[in-house]
């Protein structure tokens, strides 16, 4: 699934790292998500949303599928 | 004090560190072997002793900081080749000797079961994820390497039920690398 996560981390100027201490995740997995390797569990998927104070359909994109 | 957060969670230096602590533990492992059989003889005893010490207190060091970082697979790979180099079946056939033997590889297996349990509470839901693939995998070519021993047991060698543990614990640990990998690219 494609997502804007890359750019909404960058427009906030945070790190991987930084992200996934928010969101209590490893590097690895904002890493997974950003290259569209992994699709987040629903409530991962609102812990990003309610990160960047937005909505989960402006960040993710259902109609691409990429997870492995 | 261990971070609450989720590991790193293959890095280069956890190879490096997997690799060193491994070739440590069996050089150590087989320098005190040698040093217990050359006991009465004191100066040779001391030429192998002394370094096997050393050697396991290397690798003692080295799974350390592998356990700090939080990348407990790496000790189902040194757990795998601990388990051949301590063969319970080896030991001396006397009680005494089966007590000790027994009383150390609990304290083993303990000591496994904690690496697991805390490797699986601390892993966020993609390394959870990986680590089911991993043990699919793993679970899936013993059972099919088993059952192909098992069509010529009669002709092959025995199979040391150590040797089974090994190669879970060592296929686990390969296949949990080559997935972490997968989705580290």
């Amino acid at each position: 699934m494609k997502n804007r996560l890359r750019v909404l981390r960058a427009e906030r100027g945070w790190s991987q790292a930084e992200l996934a201490e928010r969101l209590r995740v490893s590097r690895q997995t904002v890493n997974a998500i950003e290259t569209g390797r992994y699709d987040p569990s629903l409530p991962l998927a609102f812990a990003i949303a309610r990160v960047f104070g937005s909505v989960i359909e402006t960040i993710f994109d259902p109609e691409s599928s990429g997870d492995s | 004090m261990l971070s609450r957060l989720p590991s790193e969670r293959i890095s280069r230096i956890g190879v490096v560190e997997f690799v060193a602590a491994a070739a440590t533990l069996v050089a150590g492992t087989l320098l005190l072997r040698r040093a217990g059989l050359f006991y009465l003889e004191r100066p040779y005893s001391y030429y192998f002793f002394f370094p096997g010490v050393m050697a396991l207190f290397i690798s003692g060091v080295l799974v350390f900081r592998i356990v700090r970082r939080g990348e407990y697979p790496w000790v189902f790979g040194l757990a795998a080749i601990a388990l051949p180099l301590f063969q319970p079946s080896v030991a001396p056939y006397t009680v005494r000797f089966r007590v000790v033997v027994a009383i150390r590889d609990l304290a083993l297996i303990a000591t496994a079961v904690l690496f697991v349990t805390r490797s699986i509470s601390r892993a966020d839901e993609l390394e959870r994820r990986v680590h089911v693939q991993a043990v699919s995998w793993s679970y899936s070519a013993i059972v099919l390497a088993l059952v192909s021993y098992a069509m010529f047991e009669d002709v092959l060698p025995p199979l040391h039920a150590t040797w089974v543990a090994s190669a879970l614990l060592a296929s686990w640990m390969v296949a949990w690398a080559y997935e972490s990998a997968r989705y580290q690219r």
